[in-house]
């Protein structure tokens, strides 16, 4: 009974496909052929090669010249380019998927975006202007929008390149924790990295998250 | 007296013989016609690619059957529209070169991930299609339609905030490592394909039963087709397909970066 139903397990699920696969190799490819003149053949081949390079140049063209900056916010790692070429690449943090619920039905999901950005600002010595949920997540009050307790100084590391909508590129107080998803939706460098980047990348820099 | 009992001793037993020969004779017929049409389906669905991507230029088709170099032309000329045409999508979107065993992931024409693919197989029908609808077949993207997947694809961990400093500070602060994932998924395709991506890891000792569950899941979807189109009299439907196995942080990567409709270009040759 037991070796009936194994062979109905075998013909029903592993025959079919095993067949498939070997016996559509047997058939043919059905290339067609048409009666060309030469001279046709000749300006067809000319064109075909044009057309080539074009594309290839088009394609060539997408790589930025100017040096850009990659981030997997997945492995939490990132890599600087110049044209083809790695100049830098080390462990970074990024967005740690965390959605915070306050109990004012408010919700802030702390993920990294991604795409293509372009670098918006640069500053040395940056200070965090902490927003509501900074707060929140601490179980503090919120101040009002211009309270001095909204200003943290030394946190963010010596530089800090801006991404627009909130989201900056920046250094840490916490070190040991550069390879992990632990942020806001930042993107957090160790010291001798971030310098680097900051030196390396200018305004309207592409920065690709994936 | 011992004749009559003789007799009605032996109906049951012939009887049964019978049945048990009827049964198999069934069995056996009904599985040689489904074998049969489980057979025919991608015989079918080469016709059907031939005839959607049909090449018009009949001096192009000429030129690639008497000219190799103007067929390595022809074929990398699509691959380069294929990529273009992903390229000007402002998403990510994935790049399989099966003649490397790479996949990558390209940002506007950028390779911004590349990952080696350790074990690939794929079906024989890419092999049997003429060169002309091959070229015409991957000369645009493949879109994603549908994914099924063993992770989430953002993996979200929801935290209620806490009432208090003292709440906050029992709080875990120091941040747990992600959990140990089994990665497997398989995307299907505006154009007839469905690619599956699975980590070269063997599973965990905890995931070995999902990864069972998983597979006989799609075996028994795969019966379920063919039976439902052996009932109707109908060749079913044969999807050709890539599986592919790459390192498991990869794999992961590379799902949670494509977004939901993502291109696929294809390089085969």
């Amino acid at each position: 009974m037991i070796s009936l139903v194994y062979i109905l397990y075998i013909s029903l699920v592993h025959v079919p496909p095993f067949l498939q696969e070997k016996l559509v190799q047997v058939r043919k490819t059905d290339n067609k052929s048409y009666v060309v003149a030469e001279k046709e053949l000749v300006k067809k081949r000319k064109k075909l090669e044009s057309d080539f390079k074009t594309l290839q140049r088009k394609l060539e063209q997408k790589t930025p010249r100017q040096p850009f900056f990659v981030v997997n916010s997945t492995a939490n790692n990132f890599r600087l380019y110049k044209g083809k070429k790695i100049i830098r690449e080390g462990v970074c943090s990024t967005g740690s998927y965390i959605m915070l619920k306050a109990a004012d039905e408010r919700k802030w999901v702390f993920q990294t975006p991604r795409g293509v950005f372009r670098i918006q600002g640069k500053t040395t010595s940056p200070v965090w202007i902490k927003p509501d949920w900074a707060f929140i997540e601490e179980g503090l009050p919120v101040p009002p929008v211009h309270s001095n307790l909204r200003y943290e100084y030394g946190v963010l590391g010596d530089y800090a390149l801006s991404l627009g909508h909130g989201y900056l590129i920046h250094g840490t107080l916490y070190q040991r924790f550069l390879g992990m998803p632990v942020t806001h939706g930042c993107i957090r460098l160790g010291d001798d990295d971030l310098k680097e980047v900051y030196r390396t990348l200018d305004i309207s820099s592409k920065v690709f998250i994936y | 007296m011992e004749n009559e009992i003789k007799s009605t001793g032996q109906n049951p037993v012939k009887k049964n013989k019978l049945i048990k020969a009827g049964v198999i004779t069934l069995t056996s017929l009904f599985l040689i016609y489904y074998v049969t049409l489980a057979v025919l389906a991608p015989f079918k669905t080469i016709t059907t690619i031939e005839n959607a991507f049909k090449f018009e230029d009949t001096i192009l088709i000429q030129l690639m059957n008497i000219d190799e170099y103007a067929d390595s032309l022809a074929r990398l000329s699509s691959q380069i529209k294929s990529r273009i045409e992903a390229a000007e999508l402002d998403s990510i979107n994935c790049l399989i070169n099966m003649k490397d065993c790479t996949i990558n992931l390209e940002l506007e024409g950028v390779t911004i991930h590349s990952a080696k693919i350790t074990k690939m197989e794929y079906s024989e029908i890419f092999n049997r299609i003429n060169h002309e609808s091959k070229y015409a077949y991957l000369s645009t993207p493949f879109y994603s339609i549908s994914y099924i997947s063993t992770i989430p694809k953002v993996p979200i961990v929801v935290k209620n905030a806490p009432r208090d400093t003292a709440e906050a500070n029992m709080m875990n602060t120091v941040p747990v490592p992600p959990p140990v994932d089994y990665v497997n998924y398989t995307f299907l395709f505006d154009k007839p394909l469905r690619l599956t991506i699975s980590q070269n890891e063997p599973p965990a000792e905890h995931h070995r039963y999902s990864s069972y569950k998983n597979r006989l899941g799609s075996q028994a979807n795969y019966v379920k087709s063919i039976f439902q189109s052996a009932v109707r009299f109908q060749v079913p439907e044969y999807t050709p397909w890539i599986t592919i196995e790459v390192k498991q942080d990869d794999a992961k990567t590379i799902f949670r970066a494509l977004p939901q409709n993502a291109a696929l270009v294809l390089v085969m040759d």
